[in-house]
C-alpha cells in the first residue's frame, strides 16, 4: 500500500503563471517517457521480478516516480492558474483549454492522451532493467528539451532537480542490473529468463 | 521564505537524504558509510517532521493528533498551493 505525505519531494513556488509553458511541460505528466508512465512501468515490473535488490529498487524509484508525478502536475497547475482569457489565446493553449479547462490531464506536449503503451513490462528481468535505463535518460532528454525552452527561474529549479534524479535512477537500475546478472550464468546471460524459468 | 516554508523545507531535506540513500542501499546493502548515513539523517528527519507537525500540523495521517487538533488534515495548505 502507499501512504500520503502532504508536501511535494522539492518545494515548488511560480510566481507568474505561464501558459505557453505549460502546454509543454504538460509531457512529463502523460507523454511517453513522463513521470506517470515512469512510475507504472517500475511499480508493474515488480511482481514477477527475481532477487531482492532489483524489486526494491523498482519499488522504491516506482515510488519516487509518483512523487515526481505530483511535482510536475503542480508545475503545470501553478503555471496555468488565474488565466484570462485573452492569455489563453495568446499563449495557444485554447486546444488544451477547451477539453480541460485548467484541470491536470496527463497527455502528451503534441495532445495525444497517456497511453500505457509507453509503459513496458516484458516479465524479463533483463530486458525490463534496460528498458528502465533507457526510460531513465528518454527522460533526462525531455527534461533538457525543456530546460532550453524556459527562462523562468522558478521553473528551471525544479525541472533541474527532476532531470537530477533521472541520472541517479539510470545509475541505480544500472546496479539492479548488474545484481540480476551477477545471479545468471556468466556464460550466457540468455540461457535463461529467471522470471519465467526454474 | 515563511517559516513554515523554512521548516518545511527541512523536513524535505532530511527526508531525501534517505531517499536518496535508501536507493543506494537496495542494490549496495553491506556499504558501511551509507548504512551510517541512512541511519544518521533517519533520526534528523523523525525529529525535524515532529517538530513541523507539531508547528503546523499534519504531514500524513500518523502525524495527525486528533485530541489537540480534530481533523487537523484539512487545515494546512495542499502541497500544490503557491506561497504567498
Amino acid at each position: 500500500m502507499w501512504t500520503y505525505e502532504k508536501k511535494l519531494e522539492y518545494p515548488i513556488n511560480i510566481k507568474n503563471p505561464n501558459p505557453a509553458i505549460a502546454k509543454f511541460i504538460i509531457s512529463q505528466v502523460g507523454g511517453p517517457d513522463g513521470e506517470l508512465g515512469a512510475s507504472q512501468r517500475y511499480l508493474s515490473q515488480r511482481y514477477s521480478m527475481p532477487f531482492d535488490e532489483p524489486i526494491a529498487t523498482l519499488t522504491d524509484i516506482g515510488t519516487e516516480e509518483l512523487a515526481h508525478l505530483e511535482m510536475v502536475s503542480t508545475i503545470v497547475h501553478q503555471l496555468t492558474r488565474d488565466m484570462t482569457i485573452d492569455q489563453i489565446k495568446e499563449a495557444g493553449f485554447e486546444t488544451y483549454f477547451v477539453d480541460h479547462t485548467a484541470g491536470v490531464y496527463p497527455q502528451a506536449a503534441a495532445g495525444f492522451p497517456f497511453d500505457a503503451l509507453c509503459f513496458a513490462s516484458k516479465g524479463d528481468a533483463i530486458t525490463d532493467l534496460v528498458e528502465d535505463m533507457a526510460a531513465e535518460q528518454k527522460a533526462r532528454t525531455t527534461y533538457d528539451n525543456i530546460l532550453r525552452m524556459v527562462d523562468d527561474p522558478d521553473v528551471i529549479d525544479p525541472i533541474r532537480y527532476l532531470r537530477e534524479r533521472e541520472v541517479v535512477h539510470f545509475q541505480r537500475f544500472g546496479e539492479a542490473l548488474r545484481v540480476v546478472q551477477d545471479n545468471l550464468d556468466c556464460k550466457n546471460f540468455y540461457a535463461i529468463n529467471p522470471e519465467f524459468d526454474k | 521564505m515563511s517559516d513554515r516554508t523554512e521548516m518545511l523545507k527541512k523536513v524535505q531535506q532530511l527526508n531525501f537524504v534517505m531517499i536518496d540513500t535508501g536507493l543506494y542501499l537496495n542494490n549496495q546493502p553491506d556499504s558501511p558509510a551509507a548504512l551510517a548515513l541512512f541511519s544518521k539523517y533517519q533520526e534528523l528527519y523523525r525529529q525535524a517532521k515532529q517538530e513541523f507537525e507539531d508547528a503546523y500540523g499534519p504531514l500524513c495521517y500518523d502525524g495527525i493528533n486528533i485530541e489537540r487538533d480534530g481533523w487537523s488534515w484539512l487545515q494546512s495548505p495542499w502541497p500544490w498551493e503557491v506561497e504567498d
